[in-house]
């Protein structure tokens, strides 16, 4: 049985220099593991504000919450960490909502190759996605700790409008993507975007007075009709989506705009709360 | 300066009138908000937390009105609320939880910020479940994450609603203990249903009934309006308009004597159920 060796100050310091080799910081870490009185030897060569500062590191290793694929892409686009996390409660933007958008989308996409009136079910659905995504971005019902965002100094409309924007553009690379699977890849496959910003806007718009599921349903609800509407009488399926509409679209998006601006303030009480 | 003035403050949802012309003045200390469901408690406690403006009256918190936005802000830099029915992102962790409340509050550097979690997760002594997922904790952790993140930033008014819900015997001692140690420099508004709290954190009690303020002051004044009505008896007199057990098995009526009872010091219960159940008036009762 070999005799019981122990870390003299000289091993010791090369150890914290990072002046040994492998097998010598590996045998140092494997007896400071079980040895009090090397531990304590090895504390009095390390400074203490060093200490401290690697203490913090592993603390907030430790403690620092795992991103989801939306905060590390803002962060890359340069935000800063604790404005990408404002993210992370928003359900448009996690792995399992995204799936099952692109899903239904691709679906009735690739479906139109077999029917063509698929490609109205598309471009009708297209600009429910960003709608959705937004009303269930905020607001009570849906954000379980609601209340407490409201009462917190963190303006409302910021947090909407960071959520809302992140769920635009989420929600429109996913439309986009599952547009590529269309027929033709015609104007068909962008008639969707402007009306996809005009319903958006209209429904944080409507948010301004309704509870936004509310909003969001109603506004949904008046978009389904006016293509179909607008379909029917003129027996031309594509009607609503033509360079007019497209041009009404544009001024649907700007009022909303306008309107989400000028009662910015709503997003900051809890106007919607019952009793 | 009083912390929050409330003024003749009235809120309506629709038709229902839940706040009917509420008076309150709040200084540095504990407060205990008491009253049956239905009274108006959680409405109130929206309208001091800033999350719902009044319909009408005059509120002052923090010697700022929460109906202007910049001071709305001023006044939320300030404040801690728990929510009664909060719920929590289930698949959050303890840490990550009141750590997002954190960035909304705009402690925006990661390392005091995540230093100032684990002080207010310490408090309510979740330290050793602060990385569990929030849907594997137990009702009274997850009441107890509700008030860490409540806590953040050391707040000088905290609005706590029903913070004792959920909570054990033991939970409850240590939260008393840390409210206590709390109001001996802020001011804590919390509203119960159990006149215990109240009774054992002491300071100031309002009690509020159908929507209006029916008592504001010490808790041992709200005990001796029902001074002289209260009436001890072995069996529960059928005719009595209001009696209760209490926990050594005596019936204690409150208004009219029954038979074969004697009259005894009325306790903060008594009050309580003379203000909020169908006994006489206060007006009656203290006249």
């Amino acid at each position: 049985m070999s005799a019981p060796w122990h870390a003299d100050h000289e091993l010791l310091a090369r150890y914290r220099d990072g002046r040994l080799d492998v097998a010598g910081a590996f045998s140092v870490e494997t007896h400071l593991s079980a040895c009090a009185g090397c531990r304590a030897t090895a504390g009095t060569l390390v400074e203490p504000e060093r200490l401290r500062q690697v203490w913090d590191a592993v603390a907030d290793d430790v403690d620092r919450p795992p991103q989801t694929v939306a905060e590390r892409s803002l962060c890359r686009l340069g935000a800063a960490e604790h404005t990408a996390r404002l993210l992370a409660v928003t359900p448009a933007l996690t792995l399992p909502w995204m799936t099952a958008v692109a899903f239904v989308l691709a679906f009735v996409a690739a479906s139109a190759h077999l029917r063509p009136y698929s490609i109205v079910a598309f471009l009708l659905l297209a600009p429910l996605v960003p709608l959705a995504g937004v009303a269930t971005a905020f607001g009570p019902g849906l954000d379980p700790a609601y209340e407490v965002g409201v009462a917190a100094p963190v303006r409302g409309f910021r947090l909407l409008l960071l959520r809302a924007a992140a769920v635009l553009v989420v929600s429109l690379a996913i439309v986009s993507g599952a547009a590529l699977l269309l027929p033709g890849l015609g104007f068909t496959a962008v008639a969707w975007v402007l009306p996809a910003l005009a319903v958006t806007a209209a429904g944080l718009a409507a948010a301004t007075v309704l509870q936004p599921t509310h909003a969001a349903i109603a506004t949904g609800g008046v978009w389904a009709l006016v293509p179909l509407g607008v379909g029917l009488a003129s027996s031309q399926p594509l009607a609503a989506f033509g360079s007019v509409a497209q041009l009404v679209a544009v001024g649907v998006a700007v009022a909303a705009a306008a309107v989400v601006v000028a009662r910015a303030d709503t997003f900051d009480v809890g106007g919607w709360t019952g009793p | 300066m009083p912390t929050v003035t409330a003024h003749d403050v009235r809120k309506s949802f629709g038709r229902t009138l839940a706040l009917d012309g509420v008076n309150v003045t709040l200084d540095a200390g504990i407060v205990g908000l008491l009253g049956p469901n239905g009274a108006g408690k959680t409405t109130l406690l929206r309208i001091l937390a800033t999350v719902l403006p009044a319909d009408e009256g005059n509120v002052r918190i923090l010697g700022r009105s929460p109906g202007d936005a910049d001071e709305r802000l001023a006044i939320r830099r300030r404040l801690g609320y728990l929510p009664q029915d909060l719920g929590l992102y289930p698949r959050f962790t303890a840490f990550e939880f009141v750590d997002y409340v954190a960035i909304l509050k705009e402690l925006t550097d990661r390392k005091s910020r995540h230093d100032e979690v684990r002080r207010v997760l310490a408090l309510v002594d979740l330290e050793e479940v602060a990385h569990k997922r929030i849907k594997g904790l137990s009702g009274g952790m997850r009441r107890r994450v509700g008030l860490a993140q409540a806590l953040i930033g050391d707040p000088d008014l905290l609005v706590l609603d029903e913070p004792t819900t959920g909570l054990d015997p033991e939970q409850r001692l240590r939260f008393r203990e840390l409210v206590s140690a709390i109001g001996e420099q802020r001011t804590v508004l919390l509203s119960t249903h159990l006149t215990e709290d109240v009774a054992a954190l002491g300071g100031h009690v309002v009690v509020l009934h159908e929507g209006r303020t029916r008592f504001d002051g010490r808790p041992r004044d709200l005990a001796h309006l029902a001074q002289g009505h209260v009436w001890a008896a072995e069996a529960r007199d059928l005719r009595a308009r209001l009696a209760w057990r209490d926990g050594e098995g005596t019936f204690r009526h409150i208004g009219d004597p029954p038979p074969n009872a004697a009259l005894v010091e009325p306790t903060m219960e008594d009050a309580y159920l003379l203000l909020a159940g169908e006994a006489p008036s206060p007006e009656e009762a203290v006249a």
